[in-house]
Order: C-alpha cells, then structure tokens, then sequence
C-alpha cells in the first residue's frame, strides 16, 4: 500500500503527465468499453431469456437449387412440431402489421402471429396476465392478444388493459397478457396474437420463421438430423429437394451485426494497443528523467524487482484513473452510437456496463498500463546507474531508451495507417452503396405506405377503387408530377417471390420450378420511378377483361437468365397447373433492373403485374415531386385521410431516407472505424511530437554546433522534419502492408472497393504524411529558432 | 584488525570501438576493519570509479576484490547485491535523497530492501531518528530541508541498515564549513563505533577526520 500511496504522491507531483496518461488511457478504455458492452450483449450475454443457448431458429433449404436457408411452410412447421422429440416447443414467428382501430382512426402496428406455446418456449410468461393456452392458435377459437410492455405503456399509459377488447384489421381482440419489458424476441413486436392458419395451408408457400427450444440432453446436431429426416418423410418436399435444418437463433438475431462487430473490437483493440505504445514512450522519457532515483535505489540495495515496484504501482495508479475516466467515456460514447444509430442493434439488445463489461474493461486498463509499464521497467533495471550518482549528471534518455521511443512511434504509426485504411475501405464502401446506380431515380421522390384494412376494404373491387380514387387525388396535388403505387418498394424491407413455369420450357418447371419476386405495380410505375422500359410496353391502365389477357412486365435480369440472348416479349408466364389457363400471363415488356432486396445484392429476376389484376391490401404509393419530397408529406396524409379515411397510414416519407434505412449499418461501422482511426492517428502524432520534442532537446547542444558552423535555420528544421517523416514513412509501409491483411478479413463488409484498393492506400498516406507534417512542425521550429550561443553552454 | 577490503591488480577502463580509455591501473589496496581512508586526488584520478567498484556498483573490473572475506570477481549479481546490502552504506555529495519521499519515507527504504517486518523498520526508523535528533522533521520533504539537513539525513539513511562499511562520496562537497565540520564529527562518531569509512574528499581538514590516505593520479595509486 506505501508503494501505491508514494506513486500517488509522485505522480500528483507531475499532474501533467499523469492527466495525459489518463486521458489517453480512459480514450481507450472507454472505447473498448463501448464496443465490448456491444460485444457483450450481442454475442456473448445473448439473448435476454432463460438458456438462450438452447433456442433454435428452424430453416429449410435447397442445395440444389442455391437455396441456402429460407422459411417454412405452415404444413412443414406443423410436421416439425409434431414430429420432433429434440424439442420441448416449436414456435411460428409471423411478424406483420395490422391496423388498430382507435377514435382518430386507423393505426398501423407491429403484430406478430406465434404459437401458443411462444412465451412457454421463451421462458418468459407475461408479466401480467397470461400467455397463450393450447387450443388458441387454432381455428374458431377466440381471438386473443397480447401486448408488449413497450406498446402497452406508450399507446395505452400503462393502465389495466386485460379482459378489454381491441379491433386489429376489423376483428375484435381481447388483450389476455402484457409481455415482459425488452423481451422483443425474435423481432420486436406491438403485438402478439395467435398465428392461425387454415387445415390446407400449401406446402410451397414459403412465408414462415419457426423457432425451437431443445428437449434437456438434446444437442444441435441431433435437432438437424431429427429435421432432416422429417423432411425425407415428406415425399413432395424430398422431390423438390428440400431439407431442414436449424441455427442457434442468438447468432441469427445477430447475423447482420455479427462480423461489423468483430472488426469494431478489432479496431479498438489497435487503439488500445496504440495507446499502450504511447504510455510506455512517456514512461519511457519520465524514467529517464528519474533515472537518479533508479541509481539512488539501487545505491541502496534495492534489488530488480524492488526498482520495477515504484514502476509498476504508477502503472497501477494510472490504470485505475483511466479505467474511471474510460468508463465515464465508455457510457458517453455508448450513449451517442445509441442515439446515433438506433436501428444498427436489435430491439431487444440493450447494451449495459454490466459486470463483465467492468471486469473486461479493468483488465484493458491494467494490462495497457502495466505492458508500458513493463517496457519502461525494462529499460530502467538494465540501465547501469553509477553515472545518474556523479556530480552534475543529465537526466537524458539512453540511446537504448531513445530507440524504444523511437519503436512505439512506428509502432503507433503503423497501426493508425492500419485503421485509416480499414476506415477509408468502409468510406468507400459506404459512398458507393450510397451513390450506386439503384435503377430508378429516388431524389424527389416520396413514398406513401397504407394498409387497407377491415371491411370496407374487403373485397378486390373496392381495393381497386379506393387505389384508382387515391391515384387520382394524389395526382391533383400541387407540384406532383405523377403518381403511380406498387406492393413492394425497392429497398422497402418487404419482397415476394413466386413460384412460376414457361409455356416453352415444359421440361424446367416440374421438377425445379424457378423462383422469382413479384410485384403489384400501378400503371405509370415504371415512368413514375425512372425505370427504363427497354422493350415492350408498360402494363394495361385497366384490369384484364379475360384473365387469359394477363399482362407481365419482366425485368432484363429475367430475360438475360430465361431467354439468353432472346427477347422475353410475348412469352407466356404461368402459375401452379399448367393447364389452368386463369393462371398465367403474357410478357408485354422488360424494364431495366432495380435493387429491389438488398443494396449489396445484385437484382433477381423479377415480374411486375397490374396491382388491377391482383389486390393485396398493402399499397406503397409513390409520388414524383418538382418539390422537396419531404414538404408534400402532410399534405399526402390528408389527402388519404380526405379519400379513404379508413385507410391506415404507415408512413409518408422521401425514398431517400427509406435508402438512408438500408444505410444504417453501413454507416455505423464507417462512422466508427473512421471515429477510431482518427483517434488512432491523433495519439500516434502526439507520439511523434512527444519524441522529435525529445530528440531536440537532447540534441540542442549538436544544433547549437551546428548552427555556429554556419547551419541555417531551414536546414536545422529539415533535419527535425526528415527525422519525424522518416518515422512516419516506416510507420505507413509497416501499416500498408497490415492494413491489405486485415482488409481481407473485411471480405463481405465492402463494396464495390478491394482491399488493395490503390486510391484509398494512396488517401490514407496523404493523410498520413500531412498529420505527421503537422507533429514536426512545432519541434522543428522549436530547433530552428534555438539561440546558438544558449545553445553551446548546454551541456 | 581483519581485512574488510582487499584489492588486487585492479584495473578500469572503458572502450569506444578501437580506443580503451584506462581509468584505474592496477590498484592494490587493503583496507582492515575499523579504518576510516580517505581517497584523494584531482578530477579524473579515478576516485568516484574506485568508490564505485568498492560500492559493488560496478562490476565490470579487471583483478579481484575481497570484500568482508568473498571474492567479487565473477559474484553473481543477486549475491553481489546480498552481500552489498549486509555490509555497505553510500553517502552522497548531492545527498541524493528521493524527492517524492518524507525524511522518514527516506530512512526507511533501504530497510525496505531486507526483508524486514513493518513494524520492525518502523522501530529502526524511530531510533534512527532519535539518534540523529531529526524527530521533528520526520514528515517533511528534503526540498523542506537545508543542504546540511539533508546530508544528515543522508548519513542516517546510509547507516541505519548497520552497514559494516560506510563510502561517502564527498559528502561535504555542497555544504558550508560548520555543517560539514558537523557532519565530519558524525562519521568520526560513527568509525569510533566500529563502522569502516571510506571518504573521497579534496579537503585536507577532513582527512584529518580519517586515519589513512590514499592518493589517486591518472588512476593509479600515487603513493
């Protein structure tokens, strides 16, 4: 304790040096402590039910066909929870939005369709009233409904809510449960109400996420024989060639961020490690400063480790003020990346400094500390110390000492190229995402989401007028220049696809039917969203009068992959029997391609049909502005409100900000990386300047002679700059040939940039040797402007 | 008296590429329990190497050395540094007390360095500080103290371990005349009690203190 309480004192009595050190030792901390309570809420502590490790997610998939993972159909769920002993309960998982009906009118929420065991699986039983009973998720039976606790307090203020009735899409509910706070699992959800689905559900449509918990003693392994053999018992589905397998669900929940995560740690650990290089270069000058007292010590007989003692308890003292600092840092930037980027994480992960978070981040704060430490121990028990014990001995680094810092500068220095290489790649990629050719024009374009809900809504003629009635009023609005809708928006979140045959393939489809998306579209869509109609015509503006007379517009990745250098115009298109004729369409015209799921995926076939002919409720109305789209909003809402007030609004919003969604990710490992990398290089520039500020000093005295000799002060300044560039220049090609490794490990994270990428290695060494220019600048001039007769008498 | 010190042949010198710069030539000294020796000689006579090498400080040396009765040459360095905390104390001209450290603090640290209890340095300490009448500054910082109560100081630390052997180098170098007269009445105190002195001094009027003087020149013995 008497050595922790002097190494207090003494650092109290040089409180400059041991605010920087805390302060660069809480800037890393306290980014590790962000990114590992990330870390640890989403890969480590999973997710926030009992066992987590034991839920399953439940998939299908089709090898031969390059199907690698896809839902499940309701029978296929229904034989899997029959059939399997490796589980104590299977779920469905069917989130989807309904309408709530409330006195100001229709309200769109977030419903999810589960089982009834659900909350049995979850292990988690609503925190009051109950959960589903056996025999609710099945035809006829009353309908019921639980609420999150999240909904429930926000929509209804928390107050008593069981037993009263709530009419979702025009059917009454009685709310039985509200489900525990942050539960939010798989998906976050308003509401929860039985998924019931009919006795003839069809094998082939696929729309179901099932979820699992193992039987005790069961392992995955056996769940994925288990499924797999249902599977083979299903003599339509072993034709088709599908199997069924499972996935823990914490690393599907986690999926997206898994990988950003991991290269976040990596990151901050760089910045850890390049703050442990900088520690130890300034222990390394301020033992040299001490170096009397090292010499004084052993003087006294103090052994090794009784000279690396004062050492160590600074280390420890500096740790322990930087892990405070750094968790203060730590909560702060969690709070910002929290308010930054919401929709980065799940809903159910809710990141806290929980205690191994504070273990973690204690033992980056002592092994940072202590690693400099150790370097500087190392140095100080190998200096001879007769020489600090004679008369008017400087307190000057040793050439071995000087080396050292000479080594942690290029060693901070490589790493912050690393970073800002990895940083500049996610940029890159970022920018390109964000700057692609999508296929259609989104500036100036607004999108309107509404359900058509309830009665009123009911049937496929009254969708249609009320869709035809709301074109026309929307088209009438001041400074829209067209209108048109379709049922899946590019980059929206939803897509379909169907299964579909051609008339002049008759061999293709009965063993490996082609699976393609489909879309309703309005007439004018194609126009509407700057789409190039390359063949053909747009879709009739009226419904087909003869259901043979279906029309389809498909786009060139279709044509390109059914009709290899042909054109697709006039083909015919058919679904389910061949032979029923109601069943198919002819192909009227190719558009050019669109993102349609994904900003990484390249475009999938696709088939657009008259939202006339077909009538889901959900419309996306789309809106070309000559305005800012965002300044028709209200005016867009009231006109739907003013048409069809039954009609619930999801949302009215520009199609950027709907592109700006897809960007989220992207974005946040940008910002990050770029935040860290920027940290990165400051720290390995104070470095540089700790160590040129340094070199000058020791070398006043060669400066003072040189200038007597006739030096000129830009030639002393060139001799301190080339010095530091010298540095630098080892620090980027060590960091250029690092950063090309670890850009491999990026992999799938980029686009449209390669981690050999020339001009972003070309970028970060600009910024490189400009940022180190700068470190020169101030200790060069400091030797360039040194007084050559002040500077001889220094000895 | 027995030998405490015995040097034979001892030579020093350091080496910058092809040029070996001699320092000590072939010193050959006995020093018996008990003296009190006074090295003379003008700067770069190789006085503060030879106090170093006695101080086991430095043991990169040619010839041999037998201290309290163990050869130095090729010690190894833990036993080196054993046998240098049983039987040697250092006096300073700087004093050379840790800055960051009370009056105290100071005494205690090489008793830190023993392997002794707490309660038992404590003790030392207390006595120590008895002894030297410095009670009342016992919690005061050196930077608190004048040079001659800081020299006092560092004579209590070098022989509050009980050392056989006490080396000062000057160690009224940086003080006025009275103090150092004070502190050259301490160590003839302290030889009467039996502790062998060994003192690089310039000054003839302290080493009169002593009994025996060793001239240096050039690094040898002049003598």
């Amino acid at each position: 304790m008497s050595e922790l309480r002097q190494a207090l004192r003494r650092l109290g009595r040089s409180p400059g040096f041991a605010l920087l050190a805390v302060a660069m030792l809480g800037l890393g901390v306290g980014t590790n402590t962000a990114v590992f309570s990330l870390v640890n809420t989403l890969l480590l502590r999973g997710l926030p039910v009992p066992a987590p490790g034991d839920l399953l997610s439940l998939f299908q998939s089709n090898p031969k066909r390059g199907v690698e993972r896809d839902v499940t159909s309701v029978p296929n769920f229904r034989d899997w929870r029959d059939q399997s002993t490796c589980f104590t309960h299977v779920s469905a998982v069917d989130p989807g939005q309904a309408t709530l009906a409330t006195p100001e009118g229709p309200e769109v929420l977030a419903i999810t369709g589960v089982s009834a065991s659900f909350f049995d699986l979850l292990g988690v039983p609503p925190v009051a009233g109950r959960g589903f009973r056996k025999g609710e998720d099945e035809e006829g039976a009353p309908l019921t409904a639980i609420l999150s606790h999240r909904f429930w307090q926000s929509r209804f203020g928390g107050r008593p809510m069981l037993g009263s009735p709530i009419t979702l899409d025009g059917r009454p509910f009685t709310v039985i449960g509200i489900a525990k706070e942050g539960l939010e699992v798989p998906v976050a959800t308003d509401v929860y109400v039985p998924a019931i689905y009919p006795a003839d559900s069809q094998r082939g449509a696929l729309f179901l996420p099932v979820i699992a918990r193992l039987a005790k003693g069961k392992t995955l392994a056996d769940a994925r024989t288990q499924l797999a053999a249902i599977m083979e018992r299903i003599p339509s589905e072993k034709e088709r060639g599908w199997t069924a397998s499972a996935v823990p669900l914490a690393e599907d929940a986690v999926s997206d961020q898994r990988m950003s995560l991991l290269l976040l740690q990596g990151a901050v650990l760089l910045v850890l490690l390049i703050v442990a290089a900088n520690l130890a270069a300034l222990l390394l000058a301020r033992a040299a400063r001490k170096t009397r007292d090292g010499a004084v010590r052993a003087a006294l007989g103090a052994s090794r480790m009784d000279l690396a003692a004062p050492l160590l308890a600074e280390g420890v003292v500096l740790a322990l003020g930087g892990w405070l600092f750094g968790l203060l840092l730590g909560r702060a930037f969690l709070a910002v990346l929290l308010v930054a980027s919401p929709a980065a994480l799940p809903a159910w992960a809710r990141p806290v400094l929980d205690g191994r978070v504070l273990l973690v981040s204690l033992g980056a704060a002592l092994g940072t500390a202590l690693l400099a430490s150790l370097v500087a121990i190392g140095q100080k028990v190998r200096s001879v110390p007769i020489e600090a014990l004679r008369e008017g001995s400087r307190a000057t680094p040793s050439r071995g000492s000087r080396r050292a810092q000479a080594v942690f500068v290029v060693l901070e220095l490589t790493l912050s190229v690393a970073l800002l290489g990895l940083a500049g790649l996610t940029l890159r990629t970022l920018s390109n995402l964000a700057t692609q050719n999508l296929g259609f024009e989104s500036r100036t374009l607004l999108v309107a989401n509404l359900l058509l809900p309830g009665a009123e809504f009911e049937t496929p003629g009254a969708r249609r007028s009320a869709v035809q009635a709301l074109t026309e009023r929307l088209s009438g609005l001041p400074g829209v220049t067209s209108v048109s809708g379709t049922t899946t928006l590019p980059l929206g979140g939803n897509y379909n696809d169907t299964v579909f045959g051609l008339e002049d393939r008759p061999d293709a489809p009965a063993t490996e039917p082609n699976v393609t998306g489909v879309d309703q579209v309005l007439p004018g869509y194609f126009e509407t969203m700057g789409m190039a109609l390359r063949e053909g015509r747009d879709l009739s503006p009226r419904s087909a009068p003869d259901p043979r007379a279906s029309e389809v517009v498909v786009n060139q990745a279709f044509e390109r992959r059914y009709f290899p250098g042909a054109s697709a115009l006039g083909k015919r298109v058919f679904f389910g029997p061949r032979a029923d004729p109601r069943r198919a369409a002819t192909i009227v015209g190719v558009v050019s391609d669109v993102k349609r799921e994904s900003l990484r995926r390249s475009e999938r076939p696709q088939l657009y049909f008259s939202y006339l002919d077909i009538t889901p409720r959900r419309m996306t109305f789309v809106l070309r502005t000559a305005l800012t789209p965002g300044e028709l909003s209200s005016q867009v809402r009231a006109a739907i409100r003013e048409v069809a007030p039954a009609a619930a609004i999801t949302s009215v919003t520009p199609m950027d900000s709907v592109l700006g969604d897809n960007l989220t990710l992207p974005r946040f490992l940008a910002g990050l990386l770029t935040f860290f990398a920027v940290t990165a290089l400051v720290l390995a520039a104070l470095g540089l300047f700790g160590v040129l500020s340094t070199v000058v000093a020791q070398r006043t005295n060669e400066i003072g002679v040189r200038l007597a000799l006739g030096a000129k002060p830009g030639d002393v300044f060139r001799l301190v700059t080339g010095q530091g560039l010298g540095l630098a220049a080892a620090g980027l090609a060590l960091g250029v040939g690092l950063s090309l490794g670890l850009g491999r490990l990026l992999g799938g994270l980029l686009y449209g940039v390669s981690a050999t990428d020339p001009t972003n290695l070309a970028s970060v060494a600009a910024v490189l040797f400009t940022v180190a220019s700068l470190a020169c600048i101030l200790p060069a001039r400091r030797a360039a402007s040194l007084d050559p007769v002040a500077a001889l008498r220094e000895e | 008296m027995a030998d405490l010190i015995k040097l034979e042949n001892v030579e020093k010198r350091y080496v910058n590429g092809a040029v070996s710069t001699w320092v000590l030539r072939r010193i050959s000294l006995t020093v018996e329990e008990g003296e009190f020796v006074t090295i003379m000689g003008p700067s770069g006579a190789g006085k503060s190497t030879l106090l170093a090498i006695l101080g086991l400080l430095d043991a990169e040396f040619d010839g041999s050395y037998t201290l309290d009765g163990t050869a130095i040459h090729g010690l190894k360095p833990k036993l080196r540094g054993e046998l240098a905390k049983r039987t040697i104390g250092f006096v300073f001209q700087q004093y050379h007390l840790l800055d960051d450290l009370t009056v105290a603090e100071n005494l205690e640290l090489p008793l830190s360095y023993r392997d002794m209890k707490g309660d038992e340095r404590k003790g030392l300490v207390a006595d120590t500080l008895d002894r030297f009448q410095i009670v009342g500054k016992k919690d005061l910082f050196p930077r608190q103290l004048s040079g001659g109560q800081q020299q006092l100081v560092g004579v209590a630390r070098a022989v509050i371990a009980k050392p056989k052997l006490l080396l000062a180098d000057e160690p009224t170098g940086n003080l006025h005349s009275e103090q150092g007269a004070e502190i050259m009445e301490l160590f003839k105190e302290l030889n009467r009690q039996g502790t062998t002195i060994i003192q690089i001094t310039h000054s003839k009027e302290n080493a009169a203190y002593g009994n025996r003087v060793v001239r240096l020149k050039d690094g040898w013995i002049a003598d």
